[in-house]
């Protein structure tokens, strides 16, 4: 079905309050074509009012999926979008869980690698790539069955002091060897403030990086297991550099890692 | 707020029980690990998701076959797209209802391109076969909020849900309304705006009543 779109294509005015205020149910119902929505966007960006009452009417249209009545999805669906990925990812790229994550480690003594010649590393990675290309079905098929049933280690964090509403998971993947971090309800940060995360081994804490803030959720990753060390501690520092041997600032999240 | 004593580890808070069930794993963690190349992740999503994104993939098309495509399609697509969610733009929930509801918007707008589309009769929209189910979210939600939504719908008038009903779940533009029911647009407009209103108010009350 074609339809004109006459409301919009020969407006040029910007929309006002009462001209959006008409728009803003079809707005929250999606029910608005590409150009309305558009001069609707530009309307809203400059008015809070009007932002305001969408959020509220985008409310109550997020509710709607509870009116619905409960369908059971077959059993088999499940394993076929197993299979579909597995089959996407030899066809596609290697399997995501071998792409190594460019996160700092957060293990106290590292060993350091001698460098490599770039053509040893060059005939090295094509080896690689051979191997991958010849293993990749009968590999993803082993790596695909241990991840689903490897399950992670999880422990919690809790806010601290007046951040006592925070709260946060770290989890730790065993299949991939890959801890992350997520920490709710945290004060927003102002001006150059930071969130930096930390383990700590008895009294020594070491520095994992720095948060990434959105929309009020904390995330924070790196390559390595957690074990050894004793606690996980989220501190408020004055930024934008993290703070390098200690937290400078307060300690406002922490969890125990020890059983 | 607490500090370390200078270097120090501080004083350690009441231990939790450590560690405990996935479970309670938040949906952002899930999201953000399933980024990672986590693929177990997606099998709790999954877990946590499926039905609801399946019911409402058969309640927009009802044909098994459809949803089930529909579900499996948006799983791939948080699959391969899960580190392009950001909160900003709502829930976990919400960004999964919106993928499989604009995938089904898509087969249905399909649908209605065929030569041999039928407008469904106002009645048929209205019926109240889609609003009695038997509430099987409230273990999921641990609410009455499903319950309560239902209701809230049936106390709209006929008008009012037949336009949120042709937007929500059929995919329709308001203009599109207007012209295949023969409604003039501002009357569209209006029911649209007053149903939200209404709805808002009637789960406002709701709500204070509990």
């Amino acid at each position: 079905m074609h339809l004109s779109r006459q409301h919009t294509n020969e407006r040029e005015m910007p929309m006002n309050c009462q001209e959006m205020e008409e728009l803003l149910g079809a707005y929250a119902l999606e029910a608005l074509s590409e150009e309305e929505r558009k001069a609707a966007d530009a309307h809203l960006a400059t008015c809070a009012k009007c932002t305001q009452t969408l959020k509220q009417l985008q409310a109550i249209v997020d509710l709607f999926p509870l009116s619905v009545p409960a369908v059971e999805p077959p059993p088999r669906v499940k394993a076929q979008i197993l299979a579909r990925i597995q089959e996407n990812e030899k066809t596609q790229k290697l399997p995501p869980l071998s792409t190594p994550i460019p996160v700092p480690m957060p293990v106290p003594v590292r060993q350091q690698r001698a460098p490599v010649r770039w053509r040893t590393a060059l005939l090295a990675a094509s080896t690689l790539v051979l191997l991958v290309l010849l293993g990749a079905s009968f590999l993803w098929n082993i790596a695909l069955r241990q991840q689903v049933a490897q399950s992670p280690v999880v422990y919690q964090l809790h806010g601290t002091g007046d951040t006592a509403s925070a709260s946060g998971q770290l989890i730790y993947y065993p299949q991939q060897n890959i801890t992350v971090l997520v920490v709710h309800n945290l004060p927003p940060l102002t001006g150059t403030q930071v969130y930096q995360g930390w383990l700590l081994h008895g009294n020594q804490p070491t520095s994992i990086g720095l948060f990434n803030i959105d929309n009020g959720v904390a995330t924070l990753d790196f390559q390595g297991a957690p074990h050894g060390f004793d606690a996980a501690a989220v501190s408020l520092e004055h930024g934008p550099q993290a703070s390098r041997d200690a937290p400078q600032g307060p300690v406002v999240a922490l969890g125990t890692l020890t059983p | 707020m607490q500090g370390f004593r200078g270097r120090g580890f501080p004083a350690r808070q009441p231990s939790q029980p450590i560690p405990f069930s996935v479970e309670e794993l938040s949906d952002e963690a899930l999201i953000h690990s399933l980024a990672l190349g986590v693929l177990w992740s997606l099998e709790v999503l999954y877990q946590r998701y499926s039905r609801l994104l399946y019911s409402i993939a058969y309640r927009m098309i009802p044909d098994h076959q459809v949803a089930e495509d529909l579900l499996q399609d948006t799983f791939m697509a948080v699959w391969q797209n899960a580190g392009s969610y950001s909160s900003q733009a709502g829930s976990v929930r919400s960004w999964l209802v919106a993928i499989i509801r604009h995938r089904a918007i898509d087969q249905l707008r399909k649908i209605r391109a065929r030569a041999d589309f039928k407008i469904t009769p106002i009645e048929e929209l209205l019926f109240d076969e889609n609003l009695t189910g038997a509430d099987a979210w409230e273990e999921a939600w641990k609410s009455i909020q499903g319950a309560q939504v239902r209701n809230a719908l049936k106390q709209l008038s006929n008008e009012q849900r037949m336009v949120i009903e042709l937007a929500y779940f059929q995919g329709w533009t308001q203009a599109e309304i207007a012209e295949g029911y023969q409604i003039p647009l501002g009357t569209v407009k209006a029911r649209m705006r007053l149903g939200l209103m209404r709805l808002k108010h009637l789960l406002e009350q709701m709500e204070g009543g509990v």
